[in-house]
């Protein structure tokens, strides 16, 4: 009990490992910009799809279930109350 | 050497001994894992188009039909048997292994009996004997919730049995025969055995079964509920409706709206049952479109997902059976203490999100690619959205809230050893049908012309989850990532254990008030009835009285009187 730590991003590797996988990211995306990929949907044809959908996917995702949650969440013995 | 064994009798057979051996653990745990064992030996030997049948009332019953299709989910059920088996032979007395183990291998028993029946009435049988069986793995927890989620898992898989037995009995009325083939939606019988499959393949609507009872298993029983159930029922569409139109949007529902609801539940295990829909979805679009690469797809994916789902519900089996928690709110910086199991469920993690070299990476890109074929352009971005989806809650979120996060202060150690070696079976499966993909290819029901390692499929499926990631580091950089709030969210199961209860309560206190204001109007006339009838008859009624003989002369008279009147009138 006594190493408890909030909840935050705070040892030197962890960050280590975020710089490494933002220049990861940076790398797949210009990749994208000078190879040719097969094409069989319309918007595969468009640049950076790929890393598009995956980003604003997820933005959405995640915004769309923090409203869902107003609606839906209740207490924990919502159930049990019965 | 060619066997004609039907295989569920080696799981009954096999299940019949291990209450005998309740007192010789060492003899039982081996007897457990010789099960499986014998039984993959047993199916390796059936020979592809086998059949054993007989009649019986005029109608031929096929208790067995070997065909790829079916072979391939009877190897499929005997490695989760196995894997499963052996993560829950440290049972102990406290946690009833008699109980789990003879109903788990019953249950194992019953799935290869439904994938291996050839017409309606058996698997009808091995349907209901599925529910049967595997109730006991959700009441063996022995808590107040489990004992009521088992209860209504019973109850929905039982009116599932009874549809699909109601759509059997139509079927054969109107073809003459019970055999069990393509079905298609025509007619009362298709689509009475739809719903049946569709209950248990936790379609959209009738889905929460599966959010609400498999988060109450044991620890060791929700992953043997998490191999049979709904892979049965996606065998089932596979044979009965594949290429069924209605089934791509079933799946792409499927697919999309459990991920919302993984995102923002705290209970992990309840996080996976989402994931879990999610990922049948998937197979469910996959049947829907019914071409050889897209049913392969589907079927290769259900395999696969044996493996990745069950290795991450054996993670939080022992997470919860080292620490008795399984909220998110709760845990947190367990790698420090249990890093192998931190490790194994991060390779679950990276293989449900299809990273390359990893076995979804193989199988869901089939479905993927089929939708494209087919030129299924709406859905195809739907289901890449759900693949996006998949990285956030099963990719990231598992893992990550309860092995790094915060760390709650628990400290604990590694779970016994069997866990971990069944963890290790369960990963290494998924390393090796990733990179090595013809291994399960060979045994798809269609022949295989698809290669999954191409150029652009790899950059692509990189980039996809590369900035999918990113987006969740950034939103948990810029702390608008949804925090693990202790709490339920409501689903569908709410119709039937708050608002049917409520609608039960309020129409039976009108019913009451009604009743109850009838039978006191009909209670008070009869009282009036009666009191008006003492009044004439009673003691001292009119009706009673001694009248005197001349009073009653001259009534007569009175009456004779009148009468003469009336006939001069």
């Amino acid at each position: 009990m006594s190493d408890h730590k909030p909840n935050s991003v705070p040892q030197p590797w962890h960050r280590r490992i975020l710089v490494g996988f933002f220049a990861l990211c940076a790398i797949v995306l210009v990749w994208d910009l000078f190879v040719q990929r097969d094409i069989h949907h319309p918007l595969e044809d468009l640049p950076v799809m790929y890393p598009f959908f995956g980003f604003f996917g997820i933005a959405l995702l995640i915004t769309l279930a923090k409203g869902l949650r107003r609606l839906t969440m209740r207490s924990e013995d919502y159930y049990d109350a019965e | 050497m060619p066997s004609s064994i039907p295989p569920f009798l080696i799981f009954f057979a096999g299940a019949l001994v291990v209450p005998f051996l309740r007192e010789m653990p060492r003899l039982r745990m081996a007897w457990l894992v010789l099960i499986p064992v014998l039984g993959a030996l047993n199916v390796w030997g059936l020979q592809e188009g086998y059949e054993l049948s007989y009649q019986l009332l005029g109608y031929t019953l096929t208790p067995v039909r070997a065909d790829r299709l079916s072979l391939l989910f009877g190897y499929l059920f005997h490695l989760g048997a196995f894997i499963s088996i052996v993560y829950s032979l440290h049972l102990k007395k406290g946690d009833r292994p008699t109980l789990q183990h003879t109903s788990a291998v019953v249950y194992a028993g019953s799935a290869l009996g439904a994938v291996f029946a050839g017409d309606f009435i058996t698997l009808f049988v091995f349907w209901e004997l599925l529910a049967i069986s595997s109730v006991f793995l959700i009441w063996a927890r022995r808590s107040q919730r489990s004992v009521a989620a088992g209860m209504r898992y019973l109850i929905v898989h039982v009116v599932s049995g009874v549809t699909l037995l109601a759509g059997a009995m139509v079927h054969a009325h109107q073809t003459g025969s019970l055999e069990f083939g393509a079905m298609g939606l025509e007619g009362l019988a298709g689509w009475l055995v739809f719903l049946a499959f569709g209950v248990k393949a936790a379609f959209p609507l009738v889905h929460s079964w599966l959010i609400d009872a498999y988060p109450e298993g044991t620890p060791t029983g929700t992953v043997f509920l998490s191999a049979f159930t709904t892979k049965v029922a996606i065998y089932a569409l596979a044979r009965g409706y594949a290429g069924t139109e209605i089934l791509i949007y079933i799946g792409a529902v499927m697919a999309c709206f459990p991920i919302f609801y993984a995102v923002i539940e705290n209970d992990l295990r309840r996080t996976l049952g989402y994931s879990m829909i999610n990922q049948i979805g998937f197979m469910v679009c996959g049947i829907g479109i019914g071409t050889t690469l897209a049913v392969n797809g589907a079927v290769s994916h259900a395999f696969n997902d044996v493996l990745f789902k069950g290795l991450l519900f054996m993670a939080m089996g022992a997470v919860m059976h080292m620490t008795g928690k399984t909220k998110a709110s709760d845990l947190g910086g367990l790698y420090k203490t249990m890093p192998w199991t931190a490790t194994l469920c991060i390779v679950g993690a990276l293989s449900i999100s299809a990273v390359p070299l990893f076995n979804a990476f193989v199988s869901k890109s089939m479905i993927m690619s089929a939708l494209l074929e087919e030129h299924h352009y709406w859905i195809w971005p739907v289901m890449l959205f759900a693949s996006a989806g998949v990285v956030e809650h099963a990719g990231i979120k598992i893992p990550y809230f309860a092995f790094f996060a915060h760390d709650s202060g628990i400290r604990t150690r590694e779970p016994p050893s069997n866990m971990l070696i069944a963890m290790g079976i369960g990963a290494l499966a998924c390393l090796a049908i990733g990179i090595w993909p013809n291994l399960l290819y060979g045994m798809l029901p269609y022949a295989v012309d698809y290669e999954p390692y191409t150029y652009t499929h790899v950059l692509t499926q990189i980039q996809l989850l590369c900035f999918a990631i990113g987006a969740v580091a950034a939103f948990h950089l810029w702390k608008i990532y949804p925090a693990e709030i202790p709490s339920v969210n409501l689903d569908a199961d709410w119709v039937y254990r708050r608002a049917a209860v409520k609608v039960t309560r309020v129409t039976g206190s009108v019913v009451g008030a009604a009743d109850r204001a009838f039978r006191t109007a009909v209670l008070n006339t009869v009282r009036r009835v009666l009191r008006g009838a003492f009044r004439a008859h009673g003691p001292h009624g009119v009706l009673a009285r001694t009248w005197p003989a001349g009073s009653m002369v001259l009534w007569v008279s009175i009456l004779l009187t009148a009468f003469l009147c009336f006939q001069f009138l």
